[in-house]
């Protein structure tokens, strides 16, 4: 049993309120005699709720002293009652001082430690059955979150491959249209390392954009495509900053000569700045 | 007068007045304290030899006899005492003399459970004391039901806090 996270669970505190089930209740008595740790906390708060009760404190009537104090009755040497135990019911309760005040040894008194040896008995069955429920349930209810867990990452997986899947139907769509060139992009200048593709359909004038092998922006920058009509560039729109966005859909456009690329401050140019230019290529 | 009496005579004296004061809080009728007092005096006295000082606190074993004590009787006339008006109880208690000594370090007590919320003591003094269960509180009070524990939890944690240094054997 896990003596801490029943403690955490804060049913000590319920039990001294009064907010617990009659099976709750005896569950904290019993384990409280089992458990060390179980038995402090209960003392702790115990003595913390008294401490409080103080607060209301009220001298008894004065005439009350000598009445209480001059008329003690014999004292019990043993009392087999815990009178501070919490009861909930008195009735099903033995009254122990009657029985002591009955000097008989009569068999009644083996009948009630029978009766106190079974009722312990059965009170052990119960916070075992307790206990080993408990434990099972704790367990099925973590495996049913690990499997949860697994069920949520396969479904992340195959959302990803829908949207993969999703992309390539679309790239192919494009690419086998009779309609639609495609106009390789290469680097701008010798040194560089870069290679993107453009697809123009000269029929609707559609252009559509393929990332490929882009290096990666810096973080204040951002990627600007043009295209070159009658000598002059024209915007085409931001390359999309979004991981897995390789393939854009663009404003459509009349006429082109050529296609670039140009590296640019965040949202873009008026014109592109012509020594930031990565790649090109010209409509054949 | 035995060695017992007079121990009997010293608990009195330093322990009467908060122990007579959860009667009253409880059973509100001075009848009715005044005769569960009695019961619960008489009880200490018989059971005082049973008392073991590793077990618990003297004083907290006490006020656990005076609250069962109450709470039976209770539970015998099948009624409990009227839902207290807050603010009225408030001013009641702190018109009392509190000239007793008292079992517990009550230098500022009095001030460290006044930075209680009042919805919060209320909800404890209606468990503690009223022997109300969570149910009966949230309806009297008009609160969900889970509130009724949240306060209480709430209220009795920091009470810990705040009454830490008057905490001890």
């Amino acid at each position: 049993m896990d003596v801490k996270k029943y403690i955490e669970s804060g049913i000590i505190d319920d039990y001294l309120m009064g907010f617990v089930s009659e099976q709750e209740r005896q569950e904290v008595q019993c384990l409280s005699k089992i458990y060390p740790e179980i038995n402090e906390v209960l003392r702790s708060s115990e003595n913390i709720m008294s401490t409080w009760a103080a607060d209301f404190a009220e001298a008894p009537p004065a005439h009350l002293r000598a009445k209480i104090l001059d008329n003690l009755p014999p004292q019990e040497d043993l009392p087999k009652q815990d009178p501070t135990e919490q009861k909930e019911d008195k009735s099903i309760l033995i009254d122990f001082s009657e029985i002591d005040q009955d000097k008989d040894e009569s068999p009644k008194v083996n009948y009630w430690s029978y009766a106190a040896a079974i009722a312990f008995i059965f009170g052990a069955i119960m916070v075992w059955q307790w206990q080993s429920a408990r434990s099972s349930s704790l367990e099925m209810k973590d495996e049913m979150l690990v499997q949860q867990e697994q069920m949520e990452d396969l479904k992340n997986n195959y959302e990803e491959m829908a949207s993969a899947m999703q992309l390539k139907d679309g790239l192919l769509a494009v690419v086998s249209d009779p309609d639609v060139q495609k106009i390789v992009l290469g680097p701008a200048k010798e040194d560089m390392n870069a290679n993107s593709a453009m697809y123009w359909n000269k029929v609707t004038q559609k252009a559509y954009f393929h990332r490929l092998a882009l290096p990666a922006e810096p973080s204040d920058s951002q990627y600007q495509l043009w295209a070159i009509v009658d000598g002059k560039p024209q915007s085409l729109g931001m390359v999309s900053l979004e991981e897995n966005v390789a393939w854009q859909e663009l404003s459509t456009v009349e006429g082109a000569q050529a296609f670039a690329i140009t590296l640019e401050p965040m949202g873009g140019s008026e014109s592109p700045t012509l020594e930031n230019m990565m790649v090109i290529g010209t409509v054949s | 007068m035995s060695g017992n009496e007079k121990a009997m005579a010293l608990i009195y004296d330093n322990y009467s007045a908060a122990l007579y004061g959860v009667c009253r809080k409880m059973l509100l009728s001075t009848e009715d304290s005044e005769e569960v007092f009695q019961e619960v005096m008489v009880k200490i006295w018989k059971a005082g030899k049973s008392f073991d000082p590793n077990k618990a606190r003297l004083y907290t074993w006490m006020v656990n006899i005076a609250r069962n004590t109450c709470i039976d009787l209770m539970r015998k006339n099948n009624r409990r005492p009227q839902i207290q008006d807050t603010d009225s109880n408030v001013h009641v208690i702190e018109q009392k003399n509190h000239n007793t000594e008292f079992p517990v370090d009550h230098i500022g007590l009095k001030e460290e459970i006044a930075k209680l919320r009042k919805e919060d003591r209320n909800v404890l003094e209606l468990a503690y004391f009223s022997g109300y269960s969570q149910g009966e509180i949230a309806k009297k009070l008009n609160h969900p039901l889970g509130t009724v524990k949240t306060r209480a939890r709430k209220a009795i944690n920091e009470l810990k806090t705040l009454l830490a240094r008057d905490i001890g054997r």
